[in-house]
């Protein structure tokens, strides 16, 4: 009968394969950990005189009907004088936030000029933002009425000066020969309907 | 008494262990980051398991929030630290104290360890179930990943765990050969 062979020994330390699991862990978690993080935008604030609607978590802010950032936190200003609305931008939408960049609260619009922005009724009002080209800033004063729009790519504005306001407000739209032709906007201030 | 330890002993106590550290690393993001996100029209929410467990609370659900805080909380730390236990108790060079005891606690661990998925699975009913559009909508977030890869690691651990190490074994020098 054969001896049986001699066993073969390897004194090589070999780390048991199963390590892996905890490095692999290590690197998921922590990119994980690390995405999360790293998609956070800078954190603003911006200074209304009333924050109806505006709540922290929900309220939403809108560039080109795109969500771009949330509300984190409403505060009454020291001086009591107006709200102090915190908000976390989108890391993509970070420059927005620049010197002369306006934002305003948007609530639904029901009026003679037509309903508008209805969705706001279930989802809460949403500040809008349109951006400035100034210096990337965090500190923001609110606009507190929406700005006129800033281009005018088809047609002419025209300032109609009259006796008597005959009912208008803003919005109320341009008839002519019974074919609505034109729409008359807010032109930035409450004051565009001057009695002259 | 005889403690000495074979190479496959050693495998799956390093097993046990290196299952146990990848568990406790995956707890990091279940619990950092969020795990569930909620539209209503009165209010949106995106939650971590500590935050829903205090949103539970605070609507009133508090036996909800209860029993997420056991699933979710209790259990996965309860795990970890007993499997600690049991690997401390079973270290090399060290005779088994109250090895009765200590299987008792290995079959309660093995036994609890499946109902950590129950947050895993709550989240995964309320995002298939709740999609109404505007009126109520819930999506998962990456933590609820996290937490079920951590749960599975600690049901994996304990399952590696041998428990006839626990056994009280019988020394060579008393004429019995070892219990393997």
């Amino acid at each position: 009968m054969n001896p049986p062979p001699t066993p073969r020994i390897s004194r090589r330390p070999n780390l048991p394969l199963v390590w892996v699991v905890p490095l692999a862990a290590l690197a998921v978690g922590g990119w994980m950990v690390w995405r999360e993080f790293h998609h956070r935008g800078p954190e603003i604030t911006i200074e209304f005189a009333e924050g109806a609607g505006v709540e922290p978590d929900k309220t939403t802010l809108r560039y080109k009907g795109v969500a771009v950032g949330t509300v984190t936190a409403v505060d009454l200003k020291p001086d009591m004088s107006g709200v102090s609305v915190r908000l976390r931008l989108d890391k993509t939408a970070a420059p927005l936030a620049r010197e002369d960049s306006h934002f305003w609260i948007v609530h639904p619009e029901i009026g003679f000029s037509g309903v508008r922005r209805l969705e706001t009724l279930l989802t809460g009002a949403r500040i809008h933002v349109r951006p400035g080209s100034g210096a990337p800033a965090t500190h923001f004063r609110g606009l507190e009425d929406i700005p006129p729009p800033e281009n005018v790519s088809a047609g002419r504005a025209f300032m109609l000066r009259s006796d008597r306001l005959g009912s208008l407000s803003p919005g109320a739209p341009v008839f002519y020969r019974e074919v609505k032709s034109a729409r008359s906007r807010p032109a930035g201030s409450r004051t565009m309907l001057r009695p002259c | 008494m005889n403690t000495e330890t074979t190479v496959a002993d050693r495998r799956k106590r390093t097993r046990s262990i290196a299952l146990a550290c990848a568990a406790a690393i995956m707890l990091v993001p279940a619990n950092v980051l969020p795990i569930l996100h909620t539209q209503t029209p009165g209010q949106a929410r995106t939650d971590t398991i500590f935050s829903g467990i205090v949103g539970l609370y605070k609507s009133g659900l508090w036996a909800i929030g209860a029993i997420v805080f056991t699933a979710s909380v209790l259990i996965p730390a309860l795990k970890l630290l007993g499997l600690a236990w049991l690997q401390w108790a079973t270290r090399c060079g060290a005779p088994v104290r109250n090895p009765r005891g200590l299987t008792q606690l290995y079959s309660a661990l093995r036994f609890i360890g499946r109902w950590s998925m129950l947050d895993v699975f709550f989240v995964a009913f309320l995002s298939g179930a709740v999609r109404f559009g505007l009126f109520a909508n819930v999506e998962p977030r990456p933590g609820i990943f996290a937490f079920a890869a951590a749960v599975v690691l600690t049901v994996l651990a304990t399952a590696a765990f041998d428990p006839r190490t626990l056994w009280p074994k019988i020394s060579r020098d008393a004429g019995t050969t070892a219990i393997p």
